[in-house]
């Protein structure tokens, strides 16, 4: 078991882009790169270190599955990452940008255009039909309507529900609506995919069939970091990076 | 733009699904803007709305006063409106009139109209044109050419169809002929409810300057641009001690000055504060209005915070996540100021109707441009007002939250955020109450007042008799006497009698002579209200006597002069108590020596709210009125076959005298207090909304903090609390909120009392019953309302609340 962090994963070879038409990332470009990153929530009485000093650097075209006891900072770890959340100490460069210090308005800029998120419970908004929850992301980007309409169309034929585009998600199956959240993910082209447990609420039918699709985007180019806690859904990834009381203690790599 | 319109669209699409929601937050935002505009329409029409004449500003009125006689405000003679023409140095042009009323014969029955003697330099100086023919000229100012009459819009309309042929057209107005020369524009009539403006052409006589105390003109006068009130008040200052010092035998008494108020000060009178405090106290609805509506949205936002997380997370800055709120509240405040624009129609007609007409300038009144304008901000400004915190709240994000399954996002802010806002709602809802009590025991202070006559049962109306034909005394002696025979006679009537004032119908100040009383050179001229009635006036009112007796039929122009007086008067004159028999004199070359006969209680005469000033009752035999007041008591209640009757036995006696101005005398009481029952009864209605939107606010949010700790209770209940315990827990929590909205109330409400001082009777203003009245009542009203999610908090069942986690 190794028990420091591992920085040095050989490059990928890769096209670049997740997807056509998304930014042209240089192929084995680090991506993320995180040095001593340290996330501490206090409270009156108790200091509690969510994560301590992580080091990780993940690449273009790496599929990235973090995993870990409950309690052990997967989830932390990826809310950092997605900026979701801020860390104590530390560095977070994001295609080789500092991204720790910015502004509410401006990580919410990167979130937009750089990050594609995949939660657990789907978060699709209810009161939205399918092609309006998967074009969200694309209205806060300013994006004109033609424009628009035509990413979602085409995010929604690549996960296979452009037939449902009309439909509200209390009108889908639990996989129907992670294809949804999927397509919502990978409709601003980001550079990075960021899945929460996207499994965790399915059947194990449903869950295998987002997998697969899961493979597709990335062997299509996609980078994707995935907290997971199915060991079978691990191994699929092309590295698995184990947490444990908010440390890396193992970071195996697969060809 | 097209941000805009997805905002729109979801947001719509958002309330559609919240019925309840919206029904709720709507109904309480249109009471809130529809009482407002109403209330604005009001005190627009009234306040805002100048009056239709050139520069209105510059238009001042002119009045007399002796204030060591305690004389305001009173009229001017002609030689006195001469002065005003020439001496003061800050006046354009000065006009002099005296509303009057005649009666137009020579159609099928006699028309009543309101006239305005006037001079000719009245329309100039008040600064309007005819809108047909022309106005009549400084020639009609002498007896004798004066026969012309100028029309309002309204008579025009009424009476001539808007004919523009009736220029030439001839009026017999009280037996002589006037020919009608012009038109005036619509909404200009001035004095209000003015029908015609017929020359006014003294006598030469009254000129002279033994009729300095002649007063029975009021006079307007027009500024020079630039004056300002206190330099016109300098300037008038110095006229009256010229007059003083000219004339010292008419103005020996002391205190002589002019008083000069502007028009629109005049016009409005009192109602001014009023109509203020009204606007400020609807505002306060308003505010509670905007409080219950935030708190609704909070609510309602701490069910979607996971919605927010999850828009946030998808790259929605916060200026986006408010904007979308915003769009919501906006949405909302729409739909309320419409349902308001409503109820505000509605609220106007009721408002003009309850406040009779008690309030000047009623008929400017409507619902117009500036009022839908005023609802348009109004809903802008509330949606800004209950929206924008909200928006704020809920658009801090808690974006892990959209990684966290079953997160709850930021409910605990907005529990303390909604705690403040009910606070601010019980606060203003007990400002609210405070008025509301206060203005409730001023106005049934004043209800309760002895009025010294007994209303109940009496039919009055207005006779006046032509000068043309009832010239000789003996003619109106003759024509009180058989129009009183004749309605006496009739079956339902009780008894009837006539004054030359109803009361509460206006003031005749008198001065008089007392026999045998050495006038002291430091004394003002007694003076008394004057009052000349036939011999049942009194009974008919249910006057009780106090000593003596009271007039009778044998009091004829032939008798020795007899009077009865009132209560003060006799303190006043006669302390030790012996006033029957002594004598006096009013001044004037008409009258003579009369002995008192009679002391009867005080009646309030002038004003409900001012104590009985002496008072005189001459019989009206002696000094015989042409125009009058008619009382008449019905034996069993005043039913329109009485009206009726009275009128064909006028008809009877002469044909060419109209009844007007008929009401129940109780209607005359109940209009005389009609401004201050419009403040009690609004200030109750706004507290009552207040109250119940408060009681609403705490118990939701209440309800809100036991549902958040539903675990809690659980767990306490679980560890042997019983359901006292939890009931005193629940209950602490709100009437802690209470408490500080009560205690923030109270000290708000002794700030703003002062100001209603002068608008009650009755009370102070700082009444400690109603403080501690209404304090009590808004404190039960948050234990009843915060009681009811106590309850449910009681009946949590342990297991189920542990496992709901």
């Amino acid at each position: 078991m190794m028990t420091t962090t591992n920085d040095s994963v050989p490059a990928q070879e890769s096209e670049g882009a997740v997807l056509a038409g998304g930014p042209k990332v240089e192929a084995g470009k680090a991506l993320i790169q995180l040095e001593g990153l340290t996330k501490v929530f206090e409270t009156e009485e108790v200091e509690t270190h969510a994560l301590s000093n992580i080091h990780l650097t993940v690449r273009q075209n790496e599929w990235v599955a973090i995993v870990g006891p409950s309690g052990s900072g997967k989830s932390t770890l990826l809310a950092v990452l997605g900026l979701l959340d801020t860390a104590t100490r530390g560095a977070y460069l994001l295609d080789g940008r500092s991204v720790l210090d910015l502004s509410s308005s401006d990580r919410a800029l990167v979130r937009n255009r750089h990050i594609g998120f995949i939660f657990q419970s789907f978060n699709l908004i209810g009161d939205l039909t399918v092609f309006e929850n998967v074009e969200l992301p694309l209205t806060y980007r300013g994006m004109p309507a033609a424009e628009r309409k035509q990413r979602v169309e085409r995010a929604l034929e690549r996960v296979g529900m452009a037939h449902r585009a009309r439909h509200m998600p209390g009108q889908l199956s639990g996989g129907q609506q992670q294809r949804v959240a999927v397509a919502r993910a990978v409709a601003g082209d980001p550079i990075i995919l960021l899945a929460d447990e996207p499994t965790g609420n399915l059947d194990s039918k449903n869950g295998e069939a987002v997998m697969q699709l899961l493979g597709e985007l990335h062997k299509a180019g996609a980078t994707i970091c995935m907290v997971t806690h199915d060991p079978a859904h691990a191994r699929v990834a092309t590295r698995t990076v184990s947490l444990f009381d908010g440390r890396v203690v193992q970071d195996e790599q697969r060809r | 733009m097209s941000m805009l319109l997805q905002d729109v669209k979801y947001a719509l699409r958002t309330l559609k699904g919240s019925p309840g929601f919206v029904l709720a937050a709507v109904l309480a935002l249109a009471l809130g803007i529809g009482a407002n505009s109403a209330v604005f329409s009001v005190v627009n029409g009234v306040l805002l709305t100048p009056p239709p004449f050139r520069e209105p500003s510059r238009l001042v009125h002119l009045f007399g006063n002796f204030k060591a006689a305690d004389l305001k405000d009173i009229s001017v003679s002609v030689p006195e409106y001469h002065d005003y023409q020439e001496m003061p140095r800050v006046l354009e042009s000065v006009a002099a009139y005296a509303p009057t009323s005649l009666t137009m014969t020579g159609g099928d029955t006699p028309l009543r109209f309101t006239v305005v003697y006037s001079t000719a330099s009245f329309f100039s100086t008040l600064g309007v044109q005819p809108i047909l023919g022309r106005f009549y000229t400084q020639e009609t100012e002498t007896p004798g050419r004066d026969k012309e009459v100028v029309l309002t819009q309204k008579a025009w309309r009424i009476h001539f169809g808007k004919d523009p042929a009736v220029l030439g057209h001839v009026l017999v107005l009280d037996g002589e002929s006037y020919t009608v020369v012009g038109v005036l524009p619509a909404g200009v009539s001035y004095p209000a409810d003015t029908d015609l403006y017929i020359p006014f052409a003294p006598p030469p006589m009254t000129s002279t300057d033994s009729r300095r105390g002649n007063r029975y003109l009021d006079v307007v006068a027009r500024l020079k641009p630039g004056v300002t009130l206190e330099a016109a008040r300098r300037d008038l200052a110095r006229v009256s001690g010229e007059q003083e010092a000219a004339y010292p035998d008419n103005y020996k008494d002391g205190g002589w000055g002019i008083s000069v108020n502007s028009m629109e000060d005049l016009v409005v009178g009192d109602v001014r504060g009023t109509l203020w405090m009204l606007l400020g106290a609807v505002g306060f609805v308003l505010l509670v209005a905007c409080s219950s509506v935030a708190n609704l949205l909070l609510a309602r936002a701490a069910t979607r915070s996971r919605e927010v997380s999850i828009r946030a997370a998808l790259g929605a800055g916060r200026g986006r996540l408010v904007a979308q709120f915003l769009t919501e509240s906006l949405l909302l405040a729409a739909a309320g100021g419409v349902l308001g624009l409503l109820l505000a129609m509605w609220g106007t007609d009721a408002l003009l109707t309850l406040v009779g007409e008690s309030l000047p300038r009623a008929s400017e009144v409507k619902l117009d441009g500036w009022s839908l304008l005023f609802t348009g901000g109004m809903s802008l400004l509330t949606g800004l007002l209950f929206g924008l915190v909200p928006a704020l709240q809920s658009s801090r994000a808690d974006l892990s939250a959209a990684m966290r399954q079953g997160a709850k996002g930021t409910a605990e802010g907005a529990v303390k955020l909604r705690s403040g806002l009910v606070v601010a709602q019980m606060a203003l809802a007990l400002v609210l109450l405070v008025g509301a009590g206060l203005f409730a025991k001023s106005f049934l202070a004043l209800r309760s007042v002895d009025v010294g006559f007994t209303p109940e049962g009496v039919l009055t109306g207005r006779v006046f008799l032509p000068a043309t034909r009832y010239k000789e005394s003996a003619r109106r002696v003759a024509f009180h006497r058989e129009f009183l025979e004749r309605v006496q006679a009739l079956p339902g009537v009780e008894s009837a009698g006539l004054t030359n004032i109803l009361p509460l119908g206006g003031r005749s100040d008198r001065s008089f002579d007392v026999e045998g009383r050495t006038e002291d050179p430091n004394e003002h001229l007694p003076a008394v209200e004057y009052r000349t009635v036939t011999p049942d006036y009194l009974r008919t009112l249910r006057v009780k006597l106090r000593a003596g007796r009271m007039l009778q039929a044998s009091d004829g122009p032939d008798s020795p002069w007899a009077v009865v007086i009132n209560k003060s008067f006799a303190d006043a004159y006669w302390p030790s108590g012996d006033a029957l028999g002594k004598r006096l004199k009013l001044h004037g070359d008409d009258t003579q020596w009369t002995t008192v006969v009679g002391i009867v209680e005080d009646l309030r005469e002038w004003n409900l709210s001012q104590p009985a000033r002496p008072a005189a009752y001459w019989s009206m035999a002696q000094l015989p009125a042409s125009r009058m007041g008619l009382v008449v008591r019905a034996k069993s209640g005043i039913e329109e076959s009485v009206r009726a009757s009275v009128e064909a036995e006028l008809r009877a006696v002469d044909r060419d005298v109209p009844m007007f101005a008929v009401s129940p005398l109780a209607r005359l009481v109940d209009e005389s207090i009609g401004s201050r029952r419009l403040s009690a009864l609004l200030m109750g209605l706004f507290a009552g909304v207040s109250v119940v939107l408060a009681a609403l606010g705490i118990s939701g949010v209440i309800a809100y903090a036991v549902a958040l700790r539903t675990r809690e209770m659980g767990i306490r209940m679980a560890l042997g609390a019983e359901r006292g315990d939890v009931m005193r827990l629940v209950l602490g929590q709100g009437m802690k909120l209470a408490g500080l909205g009560v205690g923030v109330g109270l000290v708000l409400s002794l700030g703003l009392a002062r100001l209603l001082g002068s608008m009650l009777y009755g009370v102070t203003a700082y009444d400690p019953w109603t403080f501690v009245g209404v304090a009590a009542l808004l404190s039960g009203v948050a234990l009843l309302a915060t009681w009811l999610p106590a309850r449910r908090a009681t009946l949590v069942d342990p297991i189920i609340a542990l496992r709901a986690e």
